[in-house]
C-alpha cells in the first residue's frame, strides 16, 4: 500500500477488479463498485465525517435521555416543579423566585454544573437540560419518521407515474399539482387545526390527538411533491433509455424491469433526499410545534420547548436558546451530510432545499 | 406552439388547480372524519344555537356538492362569510386589509435577498475552491439551516433586550407595524430587522444556487469567446456568466415570492408582532377561527397559483425554448 505503485492501484481496487472477472453477473458487481466508490467518497469528505459524529453524539444522548434525568437531574421533567427547591453554592434555592421587581416570578438560571438545572428551569419549574434530550428524542423520531413516510409515497407516486405513464401519470401528476401548489404551512395549519383539535376516527381506528402520529403524518404529506415530482422526471428519462430497451427487448416482465433498472437508480437520488429531507422535516416540525400545532404535550419536542420559553425571553433566554441551537447544529450536520452525499452519488445533480 | 396557446393552456391549468386545491380545502375542513364540522367552525363553548345556526347556514345537512358550492359562495363570491370568534367580522374584507403588511414585509426582505445572494454567487464564483468561497457557502449552509422564528427570536433578543440601550439597537422601534402613510421612517426603521430575517435563508438558497450556475456556465462556449475577445475577467463574469445564471433565479424568485406572500412570512410575521395575513392566520389558529382560516388558506393558495402561473408565462414569453413542452 505504501509503495508508489500500491497508491496508484489500490488493494481494494485490485480486489475489485478480481472481482468484477470472476463474479458470475458483470453488472452486479460494476453496480457494487458505484457504492463502494461513492462511500468511499464520503468517508474522505472531512467535514461530512464530522457531520456525522455530531448527529451520532445527538442521537445517543437523545437516546440516553431517562439515564440523566435519573441520575443527573434527579427530577422528572415532565412534572411542574413550582415550589422546590435546588442546591446552588451550598445554599437551598426556590426553583422558582419572586422577581426583582416584585410582580410574578422567575425560573431558576442556569447553574452550569453537572446536576440538576445545569440550564436552568423552565416557567414551569422543570429542567431544561433533561427536556432538551428528551425533545430531541421527538424531534429527531418526528423528522425521521415523516422523512421515510415522504420518501415511501413519492417513490411509489413517482415510479407509478413516471414508469407506466398515461391515465395513472395524469392523475398523479394533476395531484402533485394542487398539492405542491398549496402553501406549506398553510396546509399543514388546515389539518392540524382540524386533526390536533379533535384527533381523528376511521372506523374502528382511533388516533387521539396528542398522538405524535399526527405530526409525522402531516409534515409526511405536505412534501411529498418535492421529492415526487424529480423521480417521476427521473423514472421517465428511465424508461427511454438504452438500457431499459434493451431489457424490454429481452423479454424481460416490468416488475424485473422495476427492480433491476429503475430502483437501483432511483436508490441514489433517494440516499441523497433523505438527509436533506430530514433537514427540512425537523425544521418544520419546530415551526408547528412553535404555532402550537405540532407536538402536543405531554410530549415535548424542541420546538414546544422554544414555545414554552418564548414568554421568558428577556429573563432566562437560555429556554428558547438552547432547544434552537440543537436545532441549527442538527439541521446544518444534516445539510452537509446531503451536500457529501449528493457530491459522492451524482455530481451532476442539481438538487437545493428546494 | 404559439405563444398565445402556451398562455392559453397554462391559464386552463391554473383555473384547474385553484379548483383542485379549493377542493382539498373544502375537504379538510368539511369532510374530515371525526368531529361535527359546523360545531368546528362555532370555536370552542358556542351555544347549539349557533350550531344549529351553522349548520343550516352551510347547508351541512345537503350533500357535499352543494355544501362545497355554498361555501365556495360565501368565501369567493359574496365574500360574506362572517366570524364566529369575533362576532360579525366579516373574514374576506379582514384579508384585503392585513395584505399591505404582509407586502411590505417580503417586498423588502425579497430586495434585501436578491442583492446579497448576488454577491455571494458572485463572489463566491469568482473565487471558487479558495477560502472565500468555502466561508461563504459555510455560511450560507448555516442561514438555510436555522429556523426562522428562532432567528426572529435572537434577534428580538438582542435588539430589544441585551443590546437595546447601546448605540447599535437603541433606533429599533418597539415590535409591530407602521402604516408607510403615516410615519415612512418608522415604517422603515421597524421592518429593517423583520426584513434581514426572513431574507437570510433566501440568502443561502440562493447564493448557493446562483454559485452553481455561474461554475456551470462559466464552462460554455460563449465564456471562452468573451475571454478570446481579452475582456477583463470580472467583465466576463458579470456581463456574460452572471447575466445567463441569473434565468434560473427569477424562476425561483417568482416561486418563492408568491409562497412568502401566501402564507410563507407566517412565523416572521408572528415573532416580531406584524399585523399581516400570516398573523392573521396565527390568530385564528388559536381562537379556532375556522371561517378566518378556510378564507386565508383559499386566498392565498389562489395567490401562490396565479403567481406560479405568471412566472411561467413570463417565462415562456422571455425563453421562446419552453414553449415546446
Amino acid at each position: 500500500m505504501a509503495s508508489e505503485i500500491g497508491a496508484a492501484i489500490s488493494d481494494q481496487d485490485y480486489a475489485r477488479v478480481l472481482d468484477a472477472w470472476t463474479a458470475p453477473e458483470l453488472p452486479a458487481s460494476a453496480a457494487q463498485g458505484y457504492w463502494h466508490a461513492a462511500l468511499a467518497k464520503v468517508r474522505r469528505n472531512r467535514a461530512a465525517m464530522v457531520a456525522v459524529v455530531a448527529l451520532f453524539l445527538f442521537l445517543t444522548s437523545c437516546v440516553m435521555a431517562p439515564l440523566y434525568a435519573h441520575l443527573v437531574a434527579h427530577i422528572n421533567p415532565f412534572k411542574s416543579n413550582l415550589d422546590g427547591t435546588v442546591l446552588i453554592g451550598g445554599k437551598q434555592v426556590p426553583v422558582m423566585q419572586s422577581a426583582s421587581n416584585g410582580l410574578g416570578v422567575t425560573p431558576v438560571g442556569p447553574t452550569w454544573r453537572f446536576g440538576p438545572y445545569m440550564l436552568g428551569a423552565d416557567g414551569q419549574g422543570r429542567d431544561v437540560a433533561a427536556r432538551l434530550l428528551y425533545g430531541g428524542r421527538v424531534s429527531l423520531l418526528v423528522g425521521a419518521a415523516s422523512t421515510v413516510i415522504c420518501l415511501s409515497f413519492a417513490v411509489l407516486l413517482g415510479i407509478a407515474a413516471g414508469f407506466y405513464g398515461g391515465i395513472i401519470n395524469r392523475v398523479i401528476s394533476v395531484m402533485l399539482d394542487i398539492l405542491w401548489a398549496f402553501p406549506i404551512y398553510l396546509l399543514a395549519i388546515s389539518l392540524s387545526i382540524i386533526l390536533i383539535n379533535s384527533g381523528i376516527r376511521i372506523g374502528p381506528l382511533v388516533v387521539h390527538s396528542d398522538d405524535l402520529i399526527l405530526p409525522i403524518a402531516i409534515i409526511g404529506i405536505i412534501y411529498v411533491p418535492y421529492v415526487a415530482r424529480p423521480i417521476r422526471a427521473q423514472v421517465m428519462t428511465l424508461r427511454r433509455s438504452d438500457f431499459v430497451m434493451a431489457s424490454i427487448c429481452l423479454g424481460a416482465s416490468d416488475l424485473r424491469i422495476l427492480r433491476r433498472e429503475i430502483l437501483p437508480n432511483v436508490a441514489s437520488t433517494l440516499i441523497v433526499f433523505t438527509p436533506i429531507m430530514m433537514a427540512l422535516n425537523i425544521i418544520t416540525e419546530a415551526s408547528l410545534s412553535f404555532l402550537g400545532i405540532g407536538v402536543q404535550p405531554p410530549s415535548a419536542s424542541w420546538g414546544t420547548i422554544i414555545r414554552d420559553g418564548e414568554h421568558l425571553l428577556y429573563t432566562r433566554p437560555l429556554v428558547s436558546i438552547a432547544p434552537g441551537l440543537a436545532i441549527v447544529i442538527t439541521v446544518v450536520a444534516l445539510n452537509i451530510l446531503g451536500d457529501a452525499l449528493r457530491d459522492a452519488l451524482d455530481p451532476r445533480a442539481k438538487l437545493t432545499l428546494h | 406552439m404559439s405563444l398565445g396557446f402556451t398562455i392559453v393552456k397554462r391559464l386552463a391549468h391554473m383555473v384547474f388547480v385553484m379548483f383542485g386545491i379549493s377542493v382539498l380545502v373544502f375537504l379538510i375542513f368539511f369532510a374530515t372524519p371525526g368531529a361535527d364540522p359546523a360545531a368546528r367552525i362555532a370555536g370552542r363553548n358556542a351555544s347549539p344555537q349557533t350550531v344549529a345556526l351553522i349548520r343550516k347556514e352551510f347547508g351541512l345537512d345537503k350533500p357535499l356538492p352543494v355544501q362545497y358550492l355554498r361555501m365556495m359562495d360565501r368565501l369567493v363570491i359574496r365574500r360574506d362569510l362572517t366570524s364566529y370568534v369575533n362576532l360579525g367580522e366579516k373574514v374576506v374584507p379582514t384579508i384585503f386589509r392585513a395584505a399591505p403588511v404582509t407586502l411590505s414585509l417580503v417586498f423588502g426582505a425579497a430586495v434585501i435577498w436578491i442583492v446579497f445572494s448576488i454577491l455571494v454567487g458572485v463572489l463566491a464564483a469568482a473565487f471558487k475552491d479558495r477560502t472565500l468561497d468555502r466561508l461563504l457557502m459555510i455560511l450560507s449552509l448555516i442561514g438555510i439551516s436555522i429556523p426562522v422564528f428562532w432567528l426572529g427570536e435572537v434577534v428580538n433578543l438582542v435588539s430589544q433586550g441585551l443590546l437595546h440601550n447601546t448605540w447599535l439597537f437603541s433606533w429599533v422601534p418597539p415590535l409591530g407595524y407602521v402604516p408607510l402613510h403615516r410615519d415612512p421612517a418608522l415604517w422603515f426603521k421597524s421592518l429593517v430587522l423583520p426584513w434581514f430575517t426572513l431574507a437570510l435563508a433566501f440568502i443561502g438558497i440562493y447564493g448557493r444556487v446562483l454559485r452553481a450556475n455561474i461554475v456551470e456556465a462559466m464552462q460554455e462556449d460563449y465564456i471562452r469567446l468573451a475571454r478570446a475577445k481579452g475582456l477583463p475577467e470580472a467583465q466576463v463574469l458579470i456581463r456574460h456568466a452572471l447575466r445567463c445564471s441569473m434565468i434560473a433565479i427569477f424562476t425561483l424568485f417568482g416561486l418563492d415570492f408568491g409562497a412568502l406572500v401566501g402564507g410563507g412570512a407566517l412565523l416572521t410575521e408572528v415573532v416580531f408582532g406584524l399585523p399581516g395575513v400570516g398573523y392573521l392566520t396565527y390568530q385564528a389558529l388559536t381562537n379556532l377561527d375556522l371561517p378566518m382560516i378556510m378564507a386565508t388558506v383559499t386566498y392565498a393558495s389562489f395567490f401562490v397559483v396565479s403567481a406560479n402561473a405568471m412566472v411561467d408565462i413570463l417565462y415562456s414569453v422571455f425563453d421562446p425554448r419552453v414553449r415546446n413542452d
